[in-house]
Parts: structure tokens; C-alpha cells; sequence
């Protein structure tokens, strides 16, 4: 099984951080709202601050660990993803069963040089097997090798 | 842009089947402004008829305004019709289905008959009268339910049973012609009225009652009474008799809209499903098209002797909770005794039972489960427990400990050679059987929880669904989840 690249930890601090800034804005302001009125402003502000630092600390800590868990392999005859910190879970796409492989890159994965790899079978219209993190070169390799394998026309789906 | 298999989205200007001069294209019936009219009216009036009512009855300034808005309204749809009308145009070209709309916007879409997943026609009351029909088209992993990939919306019945034969057995339809026709079933009328009344929507008629209960008491306050404790033990009564005397009517009456006259029969290696009293609805579904057959026996249809059978495509994607798919066509009242000789004839090559001898889940999800169950209908008993302050109300949690329990001994599941068949259920259990070649991916799944139990969860993603195994001892897991896997 090999692992992602290293670069990924970065990348997913960096979405994590901008997250805390920008997501969690609207829960912010309604919690500040909601305890300003029945606590006072020290309160609302001390709970409000732990809740911003322990945010802060997950956006680092979590990528390391999530790093860690994640490992892929591509099989002659199937993709295997292995994933999830707290919740485990192995994914394994045949690849006579892929439809089409897209690669992705948002700006933080673009200014990392890195890629993100989209496998899609006849299951629905969301990935079945994801690759975040991957070298934008190896994703561009990976895409062209799994859908060489993808299917041809009329198998029943 | 990823489009579905098959379905190919062309701009008009860019790459375009437009050089076919041999094939013209051809346009809805001239009917179709009068067909899709009134019920596109119809459907505008169902939306705002409150705010048409409010508009007569206040007549004043906001009621005209309420009027304009309507007015608006129907003319967009006016508008949409004419529009339809005008720019839809198709052919069949190089094999397969083209499709020319929109205006602004033109978008030409071609549909291989290889890709295509079921072909319908529909025939309201207005098409009826005008001796026209729907032809709808789904693919593959398409637009969801939103709307057919292919829809043309008023054609003749000869034009639209040609193109059905060629789509749905393209090159082959002088053939098809000649094979016999296999009927396997069909719903009488009790046993429509039958599958309504096991339908039960009573849930939904207690909601609609209580909100016009609750409608009356805004507009009317010294006709209702304000809360339920003002209301005496007769009328508490009365209003529950209400809403289930309603349920089962809006449930039969809905059942017999809906399942009137169904019958399904086979020609050939195609299911072909009908049903319908006013909206006559007409489905072909070639065999190998079929992803998966839900059995349905909600507690009353089995006490009955009954269930339903759902067949699903891989048109019918249903982005939810393992287990839940949407379901393409319908047979709604099937004899349990039957079961197995109908799910047979849509899948010939069934090598397992179905109607028992499978293996349970796991001793330690059976207690999860009564864990879960009490923890759950804990949460509702402590929410009842505010409006109705009794101590007999925490039994509830007692009630979800034993529904959990009788759920978790009825799982079963079982993966042989070519099939997969899970069962769940308890109130309202399910059956699903899956053909293993119809798999596109496996997942293993394990939560803390799972993991303190030792125990796994096998998840299998189809085309149209997903489908979890019961929970099962972690080794069973990892070996079935190895199984299907390795071999499909």
C-alpha cells in the first residue's frame, strides 16, 4: 500500500485554517449572540476563544493523523483505498468497473503542485474512490492508467 | 464536463449530428400546446390556489396583488409550453435518439440505445383525449429523479411505440414483434385497495389535520379549541379516528391512482410493467438492465399474505443511507407465496432462496441494536415528556428496545455464486436481491463502536444504490468483503 504525498498534511492544514476563518464565521456569531445575552461579555468571549484554539489545533493536528490512515494501492485488477481515523474504511473499486477518473485542483492544491484523483464507476453520480493529495504529474499518470481500464459500451449499466 | 454513459451533451455550433441531411427532425404533435397546457396550468393553480382564495375573498389591494402574482405565474407557464413546443425537435440518427431544446440555451442530446436503462410511455387523461402519449428515456447514472433524460411529451401512439421498439431493442424490433407474450401478473382491484390500506399513511394525515386544525384555530378561535387539554377524551378520540380514517383513505385512494389496472408481463428478455387510472403508465425494462429487486412486506401487507416488488436501473440514483434506492417500477401486491417464482422471472439465473435460510447478524449487533432502538425512542420519550409530563411515557424507550431487538433477529443476508440478498426489517422489512455483477465497489466500514464490538460492516455501491450488510463478526466481514472483492 503506498501512502500520499507528504504535501497533503499541508495542504490540508492550510483548508483546515482557512475553514476556521471562513466556515465557522456564521457559528461564531451565533453563539457569541446567544451567550453575549445570558452571560455577559467575558464569558462569551472566553468560550468563544476556546472553541476558536481547539478548532485551530484540530485544523493542525487532524491532517497528520488522517496522513497517517490513508494509504491506496492500485491492483491489476482493482483500486484499494484505505482511510478514516476514527471511523475505518476500505474501499475497493474493480477497475473493469470504472466509468471515468477526473483529476482536480483547487488554488491551495495548485500553489502545492498537487492533484486530486476522481474514480467514478456506474454507482452514482459522486466518486467512488477519491485520491486527495497526490502529485499533480503521478495524478495525471494514475488518471491515464485507471481509465485505460474502464469499461467499454453496453455491460448491463 | 462529465456527463452520464451514453448520454452525449452537445452545443449547438460545437460538435453536432446536424450533418445527417438524410434524416429530417421531427417536432412534438401540434396537441402538445393543448396537452401540456392544462396540466402545466393545473399544476400552477394546485401551488397557489391559497393565494388565489385569499385574493377573491379579501379583495382588496393585497388581493390583487396575490392575483397578479398567480396571473404571473400562469403565464410563465403558458410561456414554458409554447417554448416546449417550439423548440423541441427530434430523430433517429446513426442508432441512437437525438434530441434538440432550448432556445437561448440549445442543447442537443443523443441517446445510444446500448445506454439506455428503460424506456416509458405515459398517458394522462389529457393525452387520452387527444389520442397522444409521453415517451420518457432514462440512462444510466443520469439527472437523478429531477426529470427523463429523454423526454418527449406528446407524440402519437404509433410514433412513440416505434421509437420504443427501436430503443428499446435497437435492430431488433421486427423480431420482438414476433415473440410471445409471458404474463407473469397482475393487481386486482381489492388488492390494490389491499396494498393501500398496508400502505398506511397515517402519519401524514395527522399532520394535515393538525395543521388544519391548527389553520382553524388562527381564523377561528372559538370553533376550536386552543390545545389538546382543552379538548375533551370524545373529541381527542375523534380527531384520532380522524386522521386514521384519513390516512387510509388518502393511502387507498392515492393506491388505486397509482396501481390501477397494473399488470406486468415479459416478451422476450424485456419486463414490460403497466399501470395507472387517469396517468396510464407503460415501462419496458430490457433483463440485463436490471440492477436489483426489492421484496417490501411492511408489517401489515405481511400479516396479509402479500408484498411488493420494486425492480430498479441504474436510472434510479438515490444519493442516501445504505439501503435506500429509488425505484423504477412497481408491482405492488404479490402474493408471499409467490415471491420467489416473480423475482425468478426477473432474475432466471436466482441461485439462493429468498424466503428464509439466511444467515443472521451477529449476537453483539443484535445488542447494539437493542441499544440503539432504546437510546433513540429515548430521545422521543423525553420530547413527548415536555408536552405530556407522565412517568408511563419512558416506557417508550422499553418499546424501542424490543423494536430494535425484533429488527436485529430478522436481518439476514447471504452472497453466493451470482447473488447477493440482504433482508432488514421488522415493522417494515425489506428484502434486496443484487446480481454480484452488477457491484461497482466494496466498502468496509468500522466505527468505534464496531470496532469495541468486534464487529464489521460491508457496504456495496450498485448502479441506482447502495446496499449495507448486516453487521456481522469482523472476520465474516473481512471475508465476505474479501470475497466480493476478489470475485464479482
Amino acid at each position: 500500500m503506498q501512502q500520499l504525498d507528504p504535501r497533503v498534511v499541508t495542504l490540508w492544514r492550510l483548508q483546515g485554517v482557512v475553514s476556521v476563518f471562513t466556515s465557522w464565521v456564521p457559528i461564531y456569531l451565533g453563539l457569541g449572540w446567544f451567550l453575549a445575552g445570558r452571560f455577559g461579555f467575558v464569558v462569551t468571549v472566553a468560550a468563544l476563544g476556546t472553541l476558536f484554539a481547539l478548532l485551530l489545533l484540530r485544523a493542525l493536528v487532524w491532517p497528520a493523523l488522517q496522513f497517517r490512515a490513508f494509504r491506496y494501492a492500485i491492483r491489476p485488477h482493482d483500486l484499494v483505498v484505505e482511510q478514516g481515523v476514527i471511523f475505518r474504511q476500505t474501499i475497493c473499486v474493480p477497475r473493469d468497473r470504472i466509468q471515468h477518473v477526473d483529476t482536480r485542483q483547487g488554488w491551495i492544491e495548485r500553489a502545492l503542485a498537487l492533484s486530486r484523483l476522481l474514480v467514478y464507476t456506474g454507482a452514482g453520480l459522486s466518486a467512488d474512490g477519491s485520491l486527495p493529495g497526490l502529485d499533480a504529474d503521478e495524478a495525471v499518470r494514475l488518471r491515464d492508467e485507471l481509465a485505460r481500464g474502464a469499461r467499454g459500451l453496453d455491460d448491463g449499466v | 464536463m462529465s456527463s452520464p454513459a451514453g448520454l452525449a451533451v452537445l452545443t449547438m455550433g460545437s460538435e453536432s449530428t446536424s450533418s445527417e441531411p438524410a434524416v429530417p427532425w421531427r417536432h412534438l404533435h401540434p396537441a402538445s400546446l393543448v396537452v401540456n397546457l392544462i396540466p402545466m396550468t393545473w399544476r400552477t393553480f394546485l401551488r397557489f390556489w391559497p393565494l388565489l382564495v385569499a385574493s377573491f375573498w379579501g379583495r382588496s389591494a393585497e388581493g390583487a396583488v396575490n392575483l397578479l402574482f398567480v396571473a404571473l405565474f400562469f403565464a410563465l407557464a403558458v410561456f414554458r409550453t409554447v417554448l416546449h413546443f417550439a423548440t423541441v425537435r427530434y430523430r433517429m440518427a446513426n442508432g441512437r435518439l437525438e434530441i434538440q431544446e432550448g432556445l437561448i440555451a440549445r442543447v442537443e442530446r443523443a441517446l445510444d440505445p446500448a445506454r439506455i436503462q428503460n424506456v416509458s410511455i405515459v398517458q394522462n387523461v389529457f393525452h387520452k383525449v387527444a389520442g397522444l402519449v409521453e415517451l420518457r428515456v432514462e440512462m444510466a447514472g443520469a439527472t437523478g429523479m429531477a426529470a427523463s433524460d429523454g423526454l418527449l411529451s406528446a407524440l402519437s401512439v404509433a410514433e412513440a411505440e416505434a421509437l420504443r421498439s427501436q430503443l428499446g431493442r435497437p435492430g431488433a424490433h421486427v423480431a420482438a414483434a414476433a415473440a410471445p407474450e409471458e404474463a407473469i401478473d397482475n393487481a386486482g382491484i381489492l388488492e390494490i385497495v389491499a396494498y393501500g390500506v398496508s400502505e398506511g399513511r397515517v402519519g401524514a394525515a395527522a399532520v394535515a389535520i393538525g395543521l388544519f386544525l391548527d389553520a382553524a384555530n388562527q381564523l377561528s378561535p372559538s370553533l376550536v379549541p386552543k390545545s389538546a387539554q382543552g379538548m375533551g377524551p370524545f373529541a381527542v378520540v375523534g380527531v384520532v379516528l380522524l386522521a386514521l380514517a384519513g390516512g387510509y383513505a388518502l393511502s387507498v385512494g392515492t393506491a388505486v391512482l397509482r396501481w390501477y389496472g397494473a399488470r406486468w408481463w415479459r416478451v422476450g428478455d424485456h419486463l414490460h410493467f403497466e399501470a395507472g387510472l387517469f396517468t396510464r403508465r407503460r415501462m419496458d425494462i430490457p433483463l440485463k438492465k436490471l440492477q436489483m429487486v426489492q421484496i417490501a412486506e411492511p408489517i401489515l401487507r405481511r400479516a396479509m399474505g402479500f408484498a411488493t416488488l420494486l425492480f430498479d436501473t441504474a436510472a434510479s440514483n438515490a444519493p442516501g443511507s445504505p439501503g435506500e434506492v429509488a425505484t423504477e417500477a412497481c408491482v405492488p401486491m404479490v402474493g408471499a407465496e409467490d415471491v420467489p417464482d416473480r423475482v425468478r422471472a426477473a432474475f432466471p439465473s436466482l441461485d439462493t432462496t429468498i424466503d428464509g435460510d439466511l444467515l443472521p447478524c451477529a449476537p453483539w449487533a443484535v445488542a447494539r441494536a437493542i441499544g440503539v432502538g432504546t437510546l433513540q425512542w429515548l430521545a422521543l420519550a423525553a420530547l413527548v415528556h415536555l408536552a405530556v409530563p407522565q412517568p408511563t411515557v419512558w416506557a417508550l424507550a422499553v418499546v424501542g428496545g424490543l423494536l430494535g431487538f425484533l429488527d436485529a433477529r430478522r436481518q439476514g443476508w447471504r452472497v453466493t455464486e451470482r447473488f447477493i440478498v440482504v433482508r432488514r426489517g421488522f415493522l417494515a422489512r425489506n428484502t434486496w436481491v443484487l446480481p454480484r455483477e452488477k457491484v461497482q465497489s466494496v466498502r468496509w466500514t468500522q466505527g468505534p463502536l464496531l470496532r469495541l464490538n468486534r464487529l464489521g460492516r460491508v457496504v456495496i455501491w450498485f448502479p441506482g444504490g447502495r446496499l449495507a450488510l448486516p453487521d456481522v463478526a469482523e472476520a465474516e466481514a473481512a471475508a465476505v468483503f474479501g470475497s466480493l472483492r476478489d470475485r464479482r
